[in-house]
């Protein structure tokens, strides 16, 4: 018994069970990254972007210290670009070219252009799932520590048909099957997900985030009446005060009244109904970040979450100033954020058997993910 | 330097088949790189095939990794060993770094232009091939959801004895064609001296042009222009390539709402105009066609003139909007009627006789059929 397990444990450095720690450590040169990428996606015509993308990504993965060693990012802007280009060849184009032959053979038919929209979108809908299956298999794939690569183990068709039939659930439970559905569709792809020949495990229902869903549900209502009732209120006092002035038209209409209406519409009413959904959006969101890591492990290491509602608000919000006034420029400055924000908010206990974990022996995908891509599916 | 054969540091080596750190001895020798813990080798790394997926640099960490073994990993924190490798593998450092992306860039370049020569090739080519395979049902339904644009509110001209007129030189002009039922002529109260050739065979006049004409072979000569963008199938080539472009922007900018197209194509009529090329072909039809149907061009010359005193000969510019594609972009009037006053003398007989003609000025005129003159179909006049 001992014979044979000493014959199977590797020589060298004596190995066992280590404590897991997870941390993010910046490094210098995001800022010159983003520019360089910006000023060169301008002068290639978008086509760098791809290259561009990949650069950011190996200096954030770079960023993330597991064990006190760095993540490291295998991904090439080639893959991307190769991905993108064959998904616009076998998806877009033919999507485009039926929509097209319909245009031609029903100029005009609102029913025949009713019912190729409806196609094309189940179609869309469909390819969705299989997209962010395979750009999560493909970031795995290209994601290596120490020298070990991850994969997903299940098929993308499989994974698109659950995502499929569980969107149209949506509508017809007026939403109350959301949190059922993030909690099936996480659930499968966690458990399919590996790191070397290990598998992750998630293991929870739906039931713990139903109280923060309500908030959210309730808060969404709360929300959609009072952007309705403002911009009634904002309508009607227009139109009054065009009333009293002249009746007849704009003629004699006071214009800073209307122009003030206009801005605080814009500046103040929007933002502010736009900040309440937000915040109903985190009150819900930071839960299920902090439940569906409470129901991860990998091995004995447990996934632990402390994503709060109103760091969530700030990190949202500042990323979405963070794009809106450099016009994307710094997106990898919100790509940061949002990557520290978890590195620095997630705690790993337990330990890991560090020696032990073998590399995946799944194959490659040999292109990017061209489909999470066409559908703008995330952030990275 | 401090690169001697015997030189060793040390370092953290994880070879791509498990995650064990291995406590490694590295030697940097003069052609390869020798990793060994005790005395066991781990690898042996030849430096022309060493990959950094960072760009190295000299007194900084290393962080290596081999094409022979693409998921192990080298890590040596001693600042001499990334000096000792960047002098026997210049690949890896940031100008050999630099150099990378430059090429990149180009190469980027480089596709950017071709994609760009393959969208203008498609938009020149392709179109005239889609409609040139179009089925006929799909042009003339596309024509007629072009008419519905064009004409908006605009009356259908149905003046019973002028329709029997209109018919008698549509059967004229198009006695000598392949196919002459292809053809169809429909007059409409449009507020301006205008043709338009449109999909599946639909030729649309104004009722301002017949009226302007001073006898009926300036009609038939229009007539017969337009026969000419039939047979060329110009107007569906212009549409199919207008929307291949809003199809081309729509891909471009990223999947999105394809649809809608025939809305954009349909306000895109308004640049349902030929290239000076087609303008010609079109040209050369029309005389063809008078010939063979032996009818006078003396009649296009006039109206041509009458159009030229008229609106001037200013054939580029759009004159205010006044005038309508149908000059605005054909080649100019008076190399025009210099051709036309260039060709042989023909046989001709009238195209129509001189009641049908009365009868056809007023299409548009009488919404009430007037007196019905019983004028057979087809009056070969003469
Ligand atoms: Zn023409």
């Amino acid at each position: 018994m001992t014979n044979i397990s000493d014959a199977t444990t590797p020589t060298g450095v004596p190995g066992g069970p280590q404590p897991v720690s997870l941390e993010y450590v910046p490094q210098p040169g995001l800022g010159g990254l983003a520019i360089k990428n910006f000023l060169l996606t301008v002068i290639t015509l978008g086509i760098y972007s791809f290259w561009g993308k990949t650069n950011v990504r190996r200096h954030l993965w770079s960023c993330i210290h597991l064990m006190d060693e760095p993540l490291e990012y295998t991904g090439t802007g080639k893959e991307l670009f190769l991905g993108m280009l064959i998904v616009s060849l076998i998806i877009v184009v033919p999507l485009a070219a039926l929509q097209f032959a319909i245009g031609i053979m029903f100029p005009g038919d609102l029913v025949a252009e009713a019912v190729a929209q409806g196609l094309v979108l189940v179609v869309l809908i469909y390819l969705i799932g299989v997209g962010i299956y395979r750009a999560r298999r493909y970031r795995l794939s290209r994601t290596v520590w120490r020298g070990i690569r991850g994969t997903l183990s299940g098929s993308p068709w499989a994974y698109a048909w659950s995502n499929f039939w569980m969107t149209f659930t949506l509508p017809l439970s007026l939403l109350w099957t959301y949190p059922w559905v993030r909690t099936r569709l996480n659930s499968r792809i966690t458990n399919e997900m590996e790191f070397g020949t290990r598998p992750f495990a998630f293991s929870g229902g739906a039931g713990p985030l139903y109280t923060r869903f309500a908030v959210l549900w309730i808060g969404g209502i709360i929300t959609l009446v009072l952007m309705y009732v403002a911009l009634s209120l904002a309508g009607l006092g227009a139109v009054i005060e065009i009333m009293l002035t002249d009746p007849e038209g704009l003629e004699g209409t006071n214009a800073y009244f209307l122009i003030g209406l206009l801005f605080i519409v814009f500046l103040v009413v929007i933002p502010f109904i736009s900040l309440l959904m937000a915040m109903f959006r985190a009150v819900y969101v930071s839960g299920e970040m902090n439940y569906f890591a409470a129901c991860t492990s990998y091995d004995s290491v447990q996934f632990k979450m402390n994503a709060t509602t109103g760091s969530l608000i700030g990190l949202v919000v500042g990323n979405f100033f963070i794009v809106l006034f450099t016009l994307g420029i710094a997106m990898p400055f919100a790509q940061q954020r949002l990557i520290r924000y978890v590195c620095n908010r997630m705690t790993l206990t337990g330990v890991l058997n560090v020696d032990a974990i073998q590399q995946s022996q799944a194959q490659l995908d040999r292109r990017g993910e061209g489909l999470a891509e066409a559908f703008d599916i995330d952030a990275f | 330097m401090r690169s001697e054969p015997s030189k060793t540091y040390d370092g953290l080596f994880y070879d791509g088949e498990s995650a064990k750190a291995h406590e490694a001895v590295v030697r940097c020798s003069t052609t390869v790189i020798v990793v060994s813990e005790g005395a066991n080798v781990l690898a042996t790394w030849s430096y022309a095939d060493l990959i950094s997926p960072d760009p190295l640099s000299a007194g900084r960490r290393a962080r290596l990794t081999h094409v022979s073994a693409p998921y192990a990993r080298l890590v040596v924190e001693d600042r001499g060993f990334s000096e000792c490798v960047l002098d026997r593998a210049p690949q890896l450092s940031k100008r050999a770094h630099n150099l990378q992306t430059l090429k990149l860039v180009m190469g980027c370049m480089a596709v950017a232009a071709v994609f760009a020569g393959i969208a203008f090739l498609l938009l020149t080519f392709a179109p005239r091939t889609v409609a040139s395979v179009m089925p006929d049902e799909w042009r003339l339904s596309l024509g007629n959801q072009v008419i519905k644009t064009l004409v908006g509110k605009r009356k259908l001209c149905t003046g019973p004895a002028g329709l029997h007129a209109l018919e008698a030189m549509r059967k004229r002009i198009s006695a000598h064609e392949a196919n002459p039922g292809q053809f169809q002529v429909l007059v409409y109260d449009l507020a301006i001296v205008n043709a338009f050739a449109l999909p599946g065979g639909l030729i649309v006049i104004s009722g301002k042009l017949i009226e302007a004409a001073s006898g009926p072979e300036g009609v038939a000569g229009v007539l017969a222009h337009e026969m000419g963008h039939v047979i060329e199938r110009d107007s569906e080539t212009q549409l199919v390539r207008a929307m291949g472009i809003s199809l081309l922007q729509q891909v471009m900018l990223g999947g999105g709402q394809i649809s809608d197209s025939i809305g954009g194509v349909a306000g895109l009529l308004a640049l349902l105009t030929y290239t000076r090329e087609a303008e010609r072909r079109a040209d050369v039809h029309a005389q063809r066609i008078m010939q063979a149907t032996g009818v006078q061009p003396d009649g296009l010359i006039k109206f041509f003139e009458f159009v030229k005193d008229k609106y001037g000969s200013k054939s580029d510019d759009d004159d205010g909007g006044s005038l309508l594609n149908l000059f605005s972009t054909h080649p100019g009037l008076d190399e025009r009627i210099g051709k036309l006053k260039a060709l042989p003398k023909w046989p001709s007989t009238p195209v129509i006789n001189q009641t049908q003609w009365t009868d056809l000025k007023s299409i548009c005129s009488s919404g009430t059929p007037k007196e019905e003159k019983k004028s057979p179909d087809s009056t070969t006049n003469g």
